[in-house]
């Protein structure tokens, strides 16, 4: 019988898996960024799943006891989603506002020469 | 050499962030090689650097806010491109080139043996360039060669002749210094055949302040990494 968080993180991880298909799909993210954060996700769906068996060896690997592991891997997903997602805001914006300069300075120049 | 150079249809593209000081002095350098169209691209400067061009001679276009050398650069190109300029040279704007250096630098792109030159430093042994910009250099050199699988020893320099297949292929992304790694590796993936020659470059306490050290050049590298690797 699967636990709530057994359920509750594969949907998780299945939303933010939609999302950025649904990205690469509208040529926001590139084949190799939807590659990463698919197995990304894949990876958080099988840690949900399976969690005894791949924390139980995670831990022995890392010499932590704790299946709590899981957990902190998730939140640690969350956070590394967001923080991409401002990435890629960020870097769209600036490419808007420096087109943006590039229009008007060309612009007013062609005023400028229409009208001296 | 003999090649004939197209003046009227050669643009020489000069990014300027508050140069005010100098851009005079560089656009009459320029002016006394030739009949240049001259255009400074005022990168959102706080000083006077678009009115001196202007007193200079210079056609100016203004950024509203500063957006950094490789947005400036594609500016120029833009404005080549829609002008029908046939040819753009860049020059920096702190004076550190020699404009008697463009019509060598455009005369294989003009004889149709080249798309892109570039003014290479380190060609002419009397260059005397400071050690950070040397390092600097080579690991962007290496850097722009992992990317572009085509070696080029003078990567950073911001004197290159454009021919017109560069002029309208090349769509600069990169707003900050890391553009001149992006050009050549974006004219390697459009096939240009590109060319080194010898340049020279003339470095005072101003020019220093500015441009590429090593701390800076490493933070460009790793804006370059990161665009590269995330490019859309």
């Amino acid at each position: 019988m699967p636990t709530t968080y057994q359920i509750l993180v594969p949907l998780i991880a299945l939303l933010f898996l939609g999302y950025t298909v649904t990205q690469h799909l509208r040529g926001r993210h590139t084949l190799g960024e939807l590659i990463f954060w698919g197995l990304f996700w894949v990876v958080v769906v099988a840690v949900a799943l399976f969690p005894d068996v791949i924390t139980d060896r995670l831990a022995k690997w890392l010499g932590i006891k704790s299946n709590v592991n899981a957990l902190i891997f998730l939140a640690l997903g969350v956070l590394f989603f967001l923080q991409f997602r401002l990435y890629f805001l960020l870097k769209r914006q600036n490419h808007i506002i420096t087109d943006l300069v590039r229009k008007v300075a060309l612009k007013e120049k062609e005023k400028e020469e229409q009208d001296p | 050499m003999g090649t004939e150079i197209p003046y009227a249809s050669t643009l020489i593209i000069v990014p300027a962030y508050n140069e005010g000081s100098r851009i005079a002095k560089v656009v009459q350098s320029i002016a006394a090689t030739g009949p240049w169209p001259v255009v400074v691209v005022d990168d959102g400067s706080t000083d006077d650097t678009a009115q001196q061009a202007r007193q200079a001679g210079a056609t100016v276009l203004a950024h509203l806010l500063n957006r950094g050398p490789g947005a400036a650069t594609m500016t120029g190109l833009a404005y080549a491109k829609a002008g029908k300029y046939a040819y753009a040279v860049t020059i920096d704007g702190d004076g550190q080139h020699d404009p008697a250096d463009i019509a060598s630098l455009l005369a294989p792109v003009v004889r149709g043996e080249a798309d892109l030159v570039i003014g290479n430093r380190f060609m002419k042994g009397t260059n005397a360039i400071p050690r950070s910009r040397v390092w600097y250099n080579g690991m962007a050199n290496l850097t722009t060669f992992l990317f572009s699988k085509h070696w080029v020893s003078d990567t950073q320099s911001g004197l290159k002749a454009f021919g017109p297949k560069a002029i309208n292929v090349l769509e600069l992304e990169m707003d900050g210094y890391e553009f001149c790694s992006e050009i050549i590796i974006k004219a390697c993936r459009n096939k240009l055949r590109l060319q080194e020659l010898p340049a020279f470059v003339r470095y005072d306490a101003a020019s220093m302040a500015k441009g590429q050290g090593l701390v800076t050049g490493i933070k460009t590298l790793t804006n370059l990494f990161h665009h590269l690797l995330t490019r859309h």
